[in-house]
């Protein structure tokens, strides 16, 4: 059966090849969805790393210190510090603004993170060295600015010391990185205040107005305002899942449909009903894989096409696997009901 | 004692279609067919030619009447049954050859074994020398589309004999072939009447009627 089978791919290779061609790409679209939908979930993780510290302290009430702005006196840090016991409070502020000089084209959106040089908050940039003083910040590799670029953001010029890897959120966004008075002076008029503090160790006690965040509701904090993103490319990755089975599915029915007279030949000299399935069975699972198998391969050559800094990992590759076999064997029904439904008098039938 | 590939056919009536528009191609048929023996079944076109050979081929159930092949009266209701007796007893030879066209010569012939789970290499074998017997040693890995008419009906003849079948039936065998096509192809089904083998072929072609032992005939005039 496979000879017949494997010859009867090789008589319909160029319908076969469109088929691939057109799951291949519908698969590399949810291959890329979904390695754009993990790169929101990753960046939110490589944010809070950058942060470092073992939790958060932020004003009661507040859903946490990336979707809310009601700002603490630094002051409180000083005062919930403990030497003695390891404890240690760096007050960071962070909020969103946009600047100047970074791209051609206009203003950029930004993430500014804004921390006390010293503390707990320890950036490691990949280039240059982290800002110490007023004036200086370090960005994301994604703004595409070098070393020594200056910057506007809110009228201020700023001079970028430093370049950091994969510090985005917010769905891609890059981060500025500058001193925390440099913070103050943008985003409150100079006083001192701050978002949260990022703390090491655990203090004594904790005023009333405060509560301790872990890193963990930090995250998912910063996850919040993009799930209904990631809900929105999980259930594209579906629906173009579905696009994909239907293609392959349509291939099967086309190919059943041209083989009715071979079927019935085949089953009048004696072939079992259930052998002839084997067909349209391995056709799906050919062409589904097929296309899957190009589907990584396309999608890793349109990775670097996107804004966006995405990977393609082991997982979703896997998962795209074994949705193409599933996906192959539910569309080969399409074509095996038709050959199952085949009179194998029709043999007999005239031309 | 029935001998190995004797046929009786005995009150056979096929209906086809339902209501109205049903019609009976076969009423009351009743004949016998011996082992080693030709026979033609003739009838004008429309005539229930090809109806008698679905049946005797198991590929259709008749609305009554009974099919006693090798002294064993066919299951012709039951589906497993039928395909047994495709399987085991029947060899076919199409009218429009129906070979299947992605498959060359050799391939085409070997399909009826590869299908009952013979070994490639057996089946490959047995086809090679069928076909070589036929003439077709150097047309063994054309495909269909490639052979001509006559090379055509001698695949599609050996594809129906690579089983060894008892009961061998041919549909119209000269129906698309030309003259000296159709001398070959009389000196071929003479060749392939033997002990333990029936050769009924279904035709309206008179060459073919004048060179069978037993004529069956449907309607009169044939």
């Amino acid at each position: 059966m496979l000879t017949i089978t494997l010859r009867d791919l090789q008589w319909r290779a160029r319908r076969i090849v469109v088929g691939v061609c057109a799951a291949m790409l519908v698969f590399a679209v949810t291959l890329l969805l979904q390695s754009v939908h993990d790169s929101f979930l990753e960046e939110t993780d490589r944010t809070i790393t950058f942060f470092g510290g073992d939790a958060w302290i932020v004003t009661r009430g507040l859903a946490g210190p990336f979707t809310t702005n009601s700002p603490m006196r630094t002051s409180t840090a000083e005062l919930l510090a403990d030497p003695s016991r390891a404890v240690a409070m760096t007050p960071v502020a962070i909020f969103r603004h946009v600047v100047d000089g970074a791209q051609s084209s206009g203003p950029v959106d930004v993430n500014v993170i804004a921390y006390r040089p010293d503390g707990v908050v320890q950036p490691r940039p990949t280039a240059g060295r982290p800002p110490r003083a007023e004036g200086e910040v370090a960005v994301d590799e994604s703004l595409g600015v070098p070393l020594g670029t200056t910057l506007t953001l809110a009228g201020v010029r700023l001079t970028v010391v430093g370049t950091l890897a994969g510090l985005t959120y917010n769905g891609g966004t890059p981060t500025v990185v500058m001193t925390l008075s440099q913070g103050q002076a943008i985003a409150y008029h100079g006083d001192d205040l701050a978002s949260a503090l990022v703390m090491r160790g655990k203090p004594a006690v904790l005023p009333p107005d405060l509560v301790v965040m872990t890193p963990r509701d930090v995250r998912d904090d910063l996850r919040r305002p993009l799930q209904v993103a990631t809900r929105t490319l999980g259930l594209l990755s579906v629906l173009l899942w579905l696009v994909a089975g239907s293609i392959v599915a349509f291939v099967c029915y086309l190919s059943a449909l041209d083989r009715v007279r071979d079927v019935a030949v085949l089953k009048a000299i004696g072939a079992a009903p259930w052998r002839l399935c084997a067909t349209p069975l391995i056709e799906g699972l050919a062409v589904s894989v097929a296309a899957a198998a190009g589907a990584v391969i396309l999608a890793q050559a349109l990775l670097p096409a996107f804004p966006l800094t995405i990977g393609l990992g082991l997982t979703p590759c896997l998962v795209l696997a074994v949705v193409a076999i599933g996906l192959g064997v539910v569309a080969s029904v399409a074509g095996i009901t038709r050959v199952l439904r085949v009179d194998p008098a029709l043999a007999l039938a005239g031309p | 004692m029935t001998s190995r590939a004797d046929l009786i056919v005995s009150g056979l009536t096929v209906e086809l279609g339902s209501g109205p528009s049903r019609v009976r191609p076969l009423e009351n048929l009743s004949f016998v067919g011996t082992d080693g023996r030709l026979m033609v079944v003739c009838a004008p076109s429309g005539g229930g030619k090809t109806t008698l050979l679905s049946v005797l081929a198991g590929l259709l159930t008749p609305a009554r009447g009974s099919v006693t092949f090798s002294g064993r009266e066919l299951g012709l209701s039951s589906r497993p049954q039928m395909l047994q007796h495709r399987r085991d007893c029947v060899g076919l030879a199409f009218q429009s050859f129906n070979l299947i066209a992605s498959l060359d010569a050799v391939e085409n012939v070997m399909a009826p074994l590869l299908m009952t789970g013979v070994q490639r290499s057996v089946a490959r074998r047995r086809a090679t020398e069928l076909l070589s017997g036929m003439g077709l040693a150097h047309r063994l890995h054309h495909r269909p589309g490639s052979l001509s008419g006559g090379e055509q009906q001698r695949v599609a003849i050996a594809r129906g004999l690579v089983g060894d079948p008892p009961l061998f039936l041919a549909d119209e065998p000269t129906a698309h072939l030309d003259q000296p096509q159709v001398g070959a192809m009389l000196t071929l089904l003479r060749s392939l009447v033997r002990p333990g083998r029936l050769v009924l072929v279904a035709t309206h072609d008179l060459r073919v009627i004048q060179a069978a032992d037993d004529v069956v005939d449907l309607t009169t005039p044939c």
